[in-house]
């Protein structure tokens, strides 16, 4: 069943839609949360917050308007994610999350889609295993040992994996593969 | 300047990292204290929670669907591809020339019902080595990239680049829309297009209406990477937009297809809300049901006091039911309000879509057993009603 529909059957408060939702859903919700709570909160915490997250949706039906609810879902469950761990003091602290790049004039100064073009294209750039280890410390913000234990290799490699896709963002946001 | 690469990363939309089965968290668990909350919070439908259904997807593109993600800002490069070979409606051919080759679309089934246009397209793949795929609209060279490596396309047993590595495709064809079916030669039929509207929002017999599909053509590399075409990285697929023209026949009308059915003498008071309903009637043609339900004011204090709160909260619905907790099959009666209930009106025209072409079918043969049709009409999102009526024809 369509999205869409689904979504209808909920501003009716039709808790089989709700349901069938959960079933579609709670793997992808699941996922997310994982991602970024695993080790940080027991099992049965992440099971809630990923239940909080399809009660949001469903009270959030009456004004939610989307042919496919992956995007929504996906944003209130990082951000759900993110922030409970805020509430519990339990961030992730990230490995040299900042990254030095030349002043611009306010001409030369990318726009926000420029920027987001760059970014991704980066990431594109990357090869699968550094783009994985990348994204999973940047975005989905698991720690090194995390990524370590999940993906089967040593810290030290996540590190220089970390290294490679900071060098290579700075080098797509720095002009450098622009300017030839 | 200096920048922090997790705010950078922060406004894209990327997938989560797979997750190994024994780590995934119970689906089970998750409803069980979601529903428990919602039982707790006494905000939890009177049409009870029947036993949920467990669907498996096992058709590739069907699965594909319904993890379709990301539908934000398109930053494909847009062309206007070429067509040739205008026929008559049905069976419309339109030849759209990609560099993998030629992509055959045909109109298989046009209706129009006075007010709503649809038809049904059977799209052919250029040779047997390119798979058809269907995303949404929007960025769909970013999803393609997503699904690519996503094991919960097929169901959680295969990614889609194994599966094109065991059937032995080399490219994907990406066509932009979601309803479909696929025939067993491979050939996608996809219904409700979108479609180009003409000025007024109907046609007169004999007029040409377009549809549009957004194509992306897709070659893949052996890892996965650099899978679009030309030397674009796999954020610039290429996205082409065909257009299909579909003459409108006139032997369509509404007046021929229509069915009206009634449920009178209702006489179902809602004090809460100052109204009696007195009756329904539904007009189905074969591409929708058109609901309209008339109620009275019993009680005009209660009703122009909630009439602000009507008109300010969510659209009100009006849903059919076969039995308490069950929708009709496909799902096809209900719809949303069209417009606020003005005060002093009587009667509220209610637009009830269903899934065209099998839908209407499928309400007739429920309605014509003349069994009680349980209704749920929802006014807003606090004022929720159930009752029983018979529809005649």
């Amino acid at each position: 069943m369509k999205d869409k529909t689904l979504l209808a059957r909920l501003r009716r408060k039709d808790a089989a839609a709700l349901s069938e939702l959960i079933d579609k859903y709670s793997a992808y919700v699941g996922t997310v949360v994982y991602g970024i709570c695993a080790g940080k909160l027991p099992r049965e915490d992440m099971e809630e917050l990923a239940a909080d997250i399809f009660l949001t949706l469903w009270k959030s039906a009456a004004t939610l308007r989307a042919d496919t609810l992956t995007p929504w879902l996906g944003a209130v469950a990082r951000n759900a994610a993110k922030n409970r761990l805020r509430q519990q003091n339990q961030e992730s602290e990230l490995f040299e999350d900042r990254i030095e790049l030349p002043d611009v004039s306010p001409e030369e100064k990318l726009s926000a889609q420029e920027e987001r073009g760059r970014v991704l294209a980066a990431l594109e750039q990357l090869a699968p295993a550094d783009r994985d280890v990348f994204v999973r410390h940047y975005y989905w913000r698991q720690t090194v040992k995390m990524i370590a234990n999940e993906t089967g290799i040593n810290e030290n490699t996540v590190k220089t994996r970390l290294v490679r896709g900071r060098e290579k963002l700075r080098a797509a946001l720095s002009e450098e593969e622009y300017n030839d | 300047m200096t920048k922090r690469i997790s705010a950078l990363l922060e406004e894209l939309t990327l997938p989560p990292p797979e997750l190994s089965q024994d780590k995934a968290l119970s689906c089970e668990n998750i409803r069980e204290i979601a529903i428990k909350k919602l039982n707790d919070g006494g905000e939890f439908s009177p049409v009870a929670a029947p036993k949920p259904k467990k669907k498996r997807l096992t058709i590739l593109l069907a699965a594909a669907i319904i993890v379709a993600l990301l539908s934000g800002t398109a930053i494909a490069v847009r062309q206007a591809l070429r067509y040739e070979d205008i026929a008559e409606t049905p069976g419309t051919t339109v030849v759209a020339k990609t560099p993998l080759g030629n992509v055959t679309f045909t109109v298989r089934e046009t209706i129009y019902d006075g007010k709503k246009f649809e038809f049904t397209l059977a799209v052919t793949p250029p040779n047997p080595q390119t798979l058809l795929f269907s995303t949404t609209e929007g960025d769909m060279a970013e999803q393609l990239r997503m699904f690519y490596g996503d094991r919960r396309v097929l169901d959680g047993e295969i990614t889609l680049a194994q599966y094109m590595a065991e059937h032995g495709y080399t490219t994907i064809l990406v066509l932009g829309f979601a309803d479909y079916t696929v025939e067993p030669d491979g050939t996608i039929v996809c219904a409700g297009i979108n479609h180009l509207w003409s000025g007024s929002g109907t046609y007169a017999p004999g007029e040409t209406a377009y549809a549009k599909i957004d194509v992306l053509e897709a070659v893949l590399g052996a890892d996965g990477n650099q899978m679009f075409g030309g030397t674009d990285s796999a954020a610039y697929g290429m996205v082409k937009t065909v257009t299909i023209p579909v003459k409108v026949s006139g032997k369509y009308t509404q007046e021929e297809l229509i069915t009206t059915y009634t449920a009178d003498n209702i006489n179902h008071s809602i004090p809460e809300l100052g109204i009696r309903v007195d009756k329904i009637v539904i007009n189905s043609t074969v591409t929708q049901s058109y609901g309209k339900i008339y109620w009275t004011i019993a009680d005009s204090d209660k009703y122009y006091s909630v009439v602000p709160a009507l008109r300010t909260n969510a659209p009100a619905d009006l849903f059919f039911a076969a039995q308490a907790g069950q929708t009709l099959p496909n799902d096809m009666l209900y719809g949303s309000l069209n417009e606020p209930p003005l005060p002093g009106s009587r009667n509220v025209v209610l637009d009830v879509s269903n899934d065209w072409y099998v839908g209407s079918d499928t309400v007739f043969a429920v309605l014509n057993e003349s069994t009680p049709i349980y209704v749920v009409l929802s006014i807003d999102m606090k004022n929720y009603e159930t009752f029983t009526v018979t529809f005649t024809k």
